[in-house]
Order: C-alpha cells, then structure tokens, then sequence
C-alpha cells in the first residue's frame, strides 16, 4: 500500500474508493490545487478557517432537530471544510443518468395511477404497488399538471470500488438537506476565495430561483400570476431551517396548516388583508398528515378539505401526493426494469444490487448471511431503522432476523456497500471519511439539476452512516472542468 | 414578476404582535425592580413590605402573596420563575417562541439580538445573585432588549410587520404604564402617604425620572407626577405618547377588502387619543385618577379584541373575494 507525504501521513487509503488519490496514491488532476493549498497552507491557519466556518454555521442557526429523545434536540449541522471535487465528465454523466430515472419514475407514477399498463404487462408484481403504505387510492384517474409529480427529488448516489456511480435510493417525496448545499456553498466561498477561483467551480446559487420556476410552472390552468407558499409542519419539524430558508430565499410565504383555508375546493391563505388565494404549494408535509380529511384524521398539521380542492385542479401540490410508492424501497429493486420499460433504454446509473425478502429465496439467502449484510425498512428513512450487518451485535442480527420473519415485505437486503472516500479535516489533521451525493433534481416544464448536490460524510471513522440524525455531515460538493 | 401585494399572514402578524408585548412587559418588570431595589436599600422593613407589594401589584399579573415577603424571593420570583407569567424570564420566552414561529420574517440581526438575551437569562442562576443585588444583570437585559429595538429599526423594513411590532410594544406600554398608575393612585390623589423616595421610584420605573426634572425641576408634585406620566406629549412612556404611537401604528395598516374593518380599531384608538388629548389634569383629578386609569386599560382590551377580530381571526364569509 502506497503511503503519503506529510500533511497525509495518518491518511487511510486502502478498501474504497478515494475522491482524491488514485491507488497509487498520486493526487487526481482534478484534486490538484485544493492539495496544493492544504500542503502549503499551515495547520493553524485551517484550523482557524474550520473555526471561522463553524461560527458562521452557529450564527446562522444552521439548525436540525434529533428524534428518539424526550424532547427534539437542536444541534448544528457539522460542515467539513475540505470540498468534494467531481469532473464535468463524470457529473454529465451522473446528469444523464438522474434525468432518466427521473423521467421514468415520473412515468411510471403516471402510469399506476390511470391505465396501470405496467402491472398489466407484469413488469411489477401489482401486489407490491397495493400493499404499499405509500399507494395513495385517491389519486387515481387525478391529472396533476403537466403530468408532473416529482417536482424535487434528492436520489443518494454512492462509488463502488471502482468509482462507478450507483442509486442507493430515491428520495421522491419531500427531501431535505438543500439548505446545507446553498449555505455550505457561501461559507466556503468566504473561506477559500482563491481555490475557489483556480478551480472554475460550476455555480449553485440559482437553485431557489429555478426550484420557484419549476413551482410556477404547475400552476393550474387560468392562474397566470400564481401565488406560490411553502407549507412546513411548523417549527418543531427537524427541517425547519431549511424551510425558512427556502421560503426567505424565494420570497414566498411561509404557511402552516392553520393558515390555510379551504372554502368551495379553493385554497385561501388567512392574511391581514382578507382572504388571498393560493395556487401552488410546496408542500413539506407528509401525505398522511396533509389533510385530515382525505388521510390521517388525526393530524393537526393539515388543511380540512385539501385534497379535495386538489381533486378539482383549484390547486397544485408539489410534490404530488401518492409518489412515494415509487421510492419504496422493495420497489426500488425494479426501477432498471422500469426505465427499460417506459423509455427502451437501459439504466444509466445502476442500481445497488438488492434482494426482496418477500421472495422466498431469496429471504433465505439473506438470513442466512445477515452479518454480511445491510438490511432497510422499506418505509423507514434517515437511517432509522436499519441494520449493517457487519457492525452489529449478535444480538441486533438476531433481532433483525425476528423482524424480517414477522413481516418480510416491510423489508429489503443488500450487501454490504463500500463507499468512496473523500478527505475531511477532523481534530485538525486530515484523515478519510466515506460520502455519499444528493443531487437535488427539479421537474417543471423540464428537468433541470444543479450541478454537484449534497456530499454526506460519516464522520466517525469507518462507520457508513451518512445521515444527518446519526452522527453525518456534509461537504460542499463542486463540479469543475477536468 | 409576481406582485405579492398587501397584507401578511394573520398568524405572523399575531406572532410579531406579541413578541413586541412580551419584550415591553420584560422591559417593564426590568424597570420596576431595578427602581425598586435602588429605592428599597433605605427603606425601613414596613415601608419595604409595602412597596414590594405596590411592585407586584404593577405587573399585568401580579402573584398571589401570602404572609411575609423578602426581597430576595420577589426577586427571585420576578427574575427565574418560569411559573410566574410577568417574570423576566417567562417573557424572553415566549418573546423568543413568537420569533422563532416567524424566524424568516425578522431580520436575522433581530434574532441575534433576541436569542442571545434568552441564553443570557437562561444561564444565570438564581444563586448566583443570592448574596448581591442583580442591577448588573438587571442593566444587561434592559440593555440587551434596548439593542434588539434599535435592530428592529435599523435592519427590517418599516412595513406592514414592523407596525404590528409598534401595536404591539405601544399597547403593552400604554396597559402597564397605566396599570402602575393605578397602584400608586390612593397616594397620587391625597389619600395615603407617601414618601419622596417612592415618587421618585414610581418615576423610575416609568424611565421619567431626569425627563420630569427638566420639565418640572426637582419638585415633586403629585399633580405634575400624574401630568407627566399620563398626559406629556413627548416623553415616550408617558400614555398619551404611546397611545399616540398606537393610532399612528394603526392607520398605517391596510384597510381590510371592501369592509372597511380596521374602522372599529381605528375609532377606539381615536376616540382614547381625543379623550387624553383634551383632557387637563384638573379634569382627570376631578373626575377620579382611578376610573380614567380603568377607562385606559379597558378601551385597550378593547382594541386588542378589535384588533383581533379585523386582522387576525376574522370570520370567513366576510372576507372571501367577490
């Protein structure tokens, strides 16, 4: 194994994929003048920018909140100060890989909830779209606009051994984490002005603006000047930041359930000025808790007689209601075979290999080996309810097992993933941590990502775990021309 | 481009509403105690008893005492009991809550300036200032909300928002300034003694002390005290000046959709501005200090109900578009 040169000396290069250095341990062209920097650039002096960064993070109240303790803790989202770097030429390709899938997804949605063509065809097992807790019965034969109803996605992408790009999982129903992309962007602009010029990063700061625009472009038939808000659960919501945030950088109302009102299947938002229609709502709150009415009675967090004025196309929900069918995680195993079907063309970006356990082989394969692999509630996210095989106890495996015997189609398998590693700046010394991507992709009138995304990092050394609720972080993620 | 026109959510108005009151009452216990413990220091045991009871009597919600009282427990009370609704702490809370409900509609300097405060109160102990008296920590806070004010001028926009915070702050000053009045009332009017050291807290706490000296020189009177603190046009905590500020705040609202419903706001506030506008001290003394001060407070529950019902939970029909 190749070591490396002061400042890298303790840096960790076997077993996966390293964003900076090739096996041999040179540097990668694209890396070059972010390594040239921290070789020149005293320790003291980063540790000063980690400090400096940090603080505007705290300043800013760069917020979220952990579930599974008495009370919602508020905590900072740690932020690493050393970027990740991706080529054009790989990002076009991770581009074209997420605009189909997307556009797949999206036909596939549109599919199941009229004609049904798919299941007809026996391309999806029928059973596994209804037994979906996700399957909305409401929405079909609804026409959204534009036919649109995953107007923002945020797909997790991970680097196998080789550096191939792969799905890990879709996020088609209200992802989160865009905040961290946009705010990171501008604390590392600050803080690394020059690497940042040298390295003719791709820009960002367009996303609200384009992320507004999709959101106009769903407004119902006749409404030519919509008015557009952002429904958020309210301020105990662990996204709340970013809600604010988007609301602010859009320069559009921030609403709760209990501002809303409907009268007649027409949405109104209660203002000091009466009564003033709304025409399009990004919406942040889950399908269940949207309208007490239509889906969960007991929420407080939704408007009464919401879905109905959906129904009658007097408004538009982004995203629409019912898509996160298409992200469940046992159908995730069947998106290759949906992009072949709707589009004649085969996956881009492939997917993780991944086992059903309601199939009976192969839910023997997977007890029998469960310490070797990871297995996912499929309608669990954030990393809550989740076991990685080889860092759990005998006890945890053994649990597990129960669980998937008691109910195998709430779960899925897969092996054990490696993935890629980029450099971190931890207790001022440089040392690899594993990351992730999310690009955020956005469907109006067309797809449209911005370039790069959020890289999560696991920031407890050698752990998988990216998310922000189990010990994750993030990094500023840019695409430059190679 | 979108026009987004007038008007604002009902429910941030209400947020921005009473956060400005939940900051004014902090501000006004903070006085109190600060005028008070200065004045109390000379004070012999009886005359201090009472006095604690005239400064619990002066908040919107004073507590229910029993027996003997100390100082150092309505400090204490007054300062860090979260159960007690007018204590400093309790404000800055629910001042904090209401900002954090409409983080993206202050500046961000504003809630700077406002979360700092909270985590300021919140990490002082109460034993901290068992042994000492809290005019340091009294100073800070009055400090702290005085910087938070001048933010607010300084860094948002002085629209539709910034005027719900001057209804606000004006109509929590108007009821607290005119709440302390009464409690000092028997003593204004002749019918209880009171010694020079109290009228001079009572002018403490009302920020008036050096203002009234320039104005009337270092005579008190109760007659020129009463004058100062209810009818003077431009000191601005004086009831005249804030329900001025009150009438101004709300003719700059809009008008709501074709029902014309900020007309019941504005002629309350109208009719209150006229009435201490023309009215001369001999005549608010001739017709009883007590039932104008009621007067006061009730024509401002009055205008908060108004206000309430106009813009914030008016009823539907009323207000759907033609």
């Amino acid at each position: 194994m190749p070591t490396l040169n002061k400042p890298f000396d303790k840096y960790q290069l076997d077993g996966a994929y390293d964003e900076m250095f090739d096996s041999s341990g040179a540097v990668r062209p694209h890396y070059a003048s972010l390594f040239e920097m921290l070789e020149e650039s005293p320790a003291e002096d980063l540790r000063r920018s980690k400090q400096e960064s940090d603080l505007i993070f705290l300043n800013q109240g760069i917020t979220f909140t952990v579930y599974g303790k008495q009370e919602g803790t508020e905590r900072i989202f740690p932020h690493d100060l050393l970027p990740r770097i991706i080529t054009r030429k790989d990002w076009e390709h991770v581009e074209a890989g997420l605009t189909q899938r997307i556009t797949a997804l999206n036909l596939f949605l549109r599919d199941i909830y009229h004609e049904g063509r798919i299941l007809n065809d026996g391309i999806v097992p029928r059973e596994l779209v209804y037994t979906c807790k996700y399957f909305r019965r409401q929405m079909r034969g609804l026409r959204v606009p534009k036919d649109v109803y995953i107007s923002v996605t945020g797909s997790d992408l991970i680097r196998d051994l080789d550096g191939q790009y792969m799905v890990l999982e879709d996020n088609l129903r209200v992802p989160s984490g865009v905040s961290y992309m946009l705010t990171g962007r501008q604390v590392m602009k600050r803080i690394f002005p020059k690497v940042f010029r040298q390295s003719g990063v791709l820009p960002i700061e367009d996303y609200p603006q384009m992320l507004l625009q999709s959101l106009r472009a769903l407004s119902p038939e006749g409404r030519d000047e919509p008015t557009i808000v952002l429904l958020t659960p309210g301020v105990f919501n662990s996204a709340y930041f970013e809600h604010t945030f988007l609301a602010r950088q859009m320069g559009i109302e921030l609403v709760e359930g209990r501002d809303l009102i409907v009268h007649d299947s027409v949405v109104y938002m209660r203002t000091t000025a009466g009564l003033k229609r709304v025409d399009v709502i990004y919406r942040r709150v889950d399908d269940d808790f949207i309208d007490p009415l239509a889906f969960r009675y007991d929420s407080i967090l939704g408007v009464p007689g919401l879905f109905n004025a959906y129904r009658a196309g007097n408004v538009s929900l982004a995203n629409a209601i019912g898509t996160g069918i298409a992200d469940d995680k046992a159908l995730y195993a069947y998106v290759p075979r949906i992009i072949k079907y709707y589009l004649q063309q085969d996956a881009i970006l492939p997917n993780v290999e991944t086992y059903i356990l309601a199939e009976e082989s192969s839910r023997q394969y997977v007890l029998d080996n469960l310490e070797k692999m990871v297995v996912k509630a499929v309608g669990e996210s954030g990393g809550y309810g989740m076991l990685i095989g080889p860092h759990a106890s005998k006890q945890e495996v053994e649990d597990f097992r129960a669980k998937i015997i008691a109910d195998p189609r709430n779960y899925i398998g897969q092996p054990t993933l490696m993935l890629s590693r980029a450099p971190c700046f931890i207790d001022g010394a440089f040392d690899s941590r594993h990351v992730d991507l999310r690009p955020y992709v956005l469907y109006g009138d067309k797809i449209s990502i911005v370039p790069g995304g959020l890289t999560r990092v696991a920031l407890r050394k050698g752990s998988l775990v990216v998310n922000s609720s189990q010990g994750g972080g993030s990094k500023d993620t840019w695409v430059v021309d190679d | 481009m979108t026009n987004k026109g007038t008007g604002m959510l009902s429910r941030v108005a209400d947020s921005l509403y009473w956060m400005a009151r939940y900051l004014e009452r902090a501000e006004h216990t903070t006085r109190l105690l600060d005028a008070n413990i200065h004045l109390m220091l000379e004070q012999k045991p009886n005359a201090v008893e009472r006095q604690l009871r005239r400064i619990n009597l002066s908040l919107g919600e004073p507590l229910k005492l029993e027996g003997k009282i100390s100082v150092p427990a309505l400090e204490q009370a007054l300062i860090f009991d979260t159960r007690v609704k007018s204590s400093i702490i309790s404000c800055v809370m629910h001042a904090r809550e209401n900002a954090r409900q409409v983080r993206e509609q202050i500046s961000s300097e504003m809630w700077s300036e406002l979360n700092g405060l909270y985590h300021f109160v919140k990490k002082y102990d109460a034993e901290d200032l068992e042994h000492e008296l809290p005019l340091e920590f009294l100073n800070e806070v009055r400090r702290n909300i005085t910087l938070f004010k001048g933010e607010t001028d300084a860094t948002m926009s002085h629209g539709e928002e910034w005027w719900f915070l001057q209804i606000g702050r004006h109509m929590e000053r108007t009821i607290n300034m005119a709440t302390m009045l009464t409690v000092h009332a028997p003593e204004l009017c002749g019918e209880a003694d009171i010694e020079h050291l109290e009228l001079l807290a009572l002018l403490r706490s009302g920020n008036a002390f050096e203002a009234y000296l320039k104005k009337y020189t270092a005579e008190f009177s109760a007659e020129n005290i009463i004058e100062f603190l209810l009818l003077n046009p431009q000191h601005p905590h004086s009831i005249l000046f804030s329900v001025r500020r009150l009438q101004d705040s709300i003719a700059a609202l809009p008008e709501m959709s074709a029902h014309g419903q900020r007309g019941q706001v504005d002629r309350l506030a109208g009719r209150l501005v006229a009435t201490l506008s023309y009215s001369s001290v001999e005549d608010i003394l001739s017709g009883g200090l007590t039932l104008a001060l009621e007067n006061i407070i009730r024509q401002c529950v009055q205008m908060h109900a108004a206000l309430h019902q106009a813009y914030i939970d008016y009823p539907i029909e009323s207000s759907l578009p033609a």
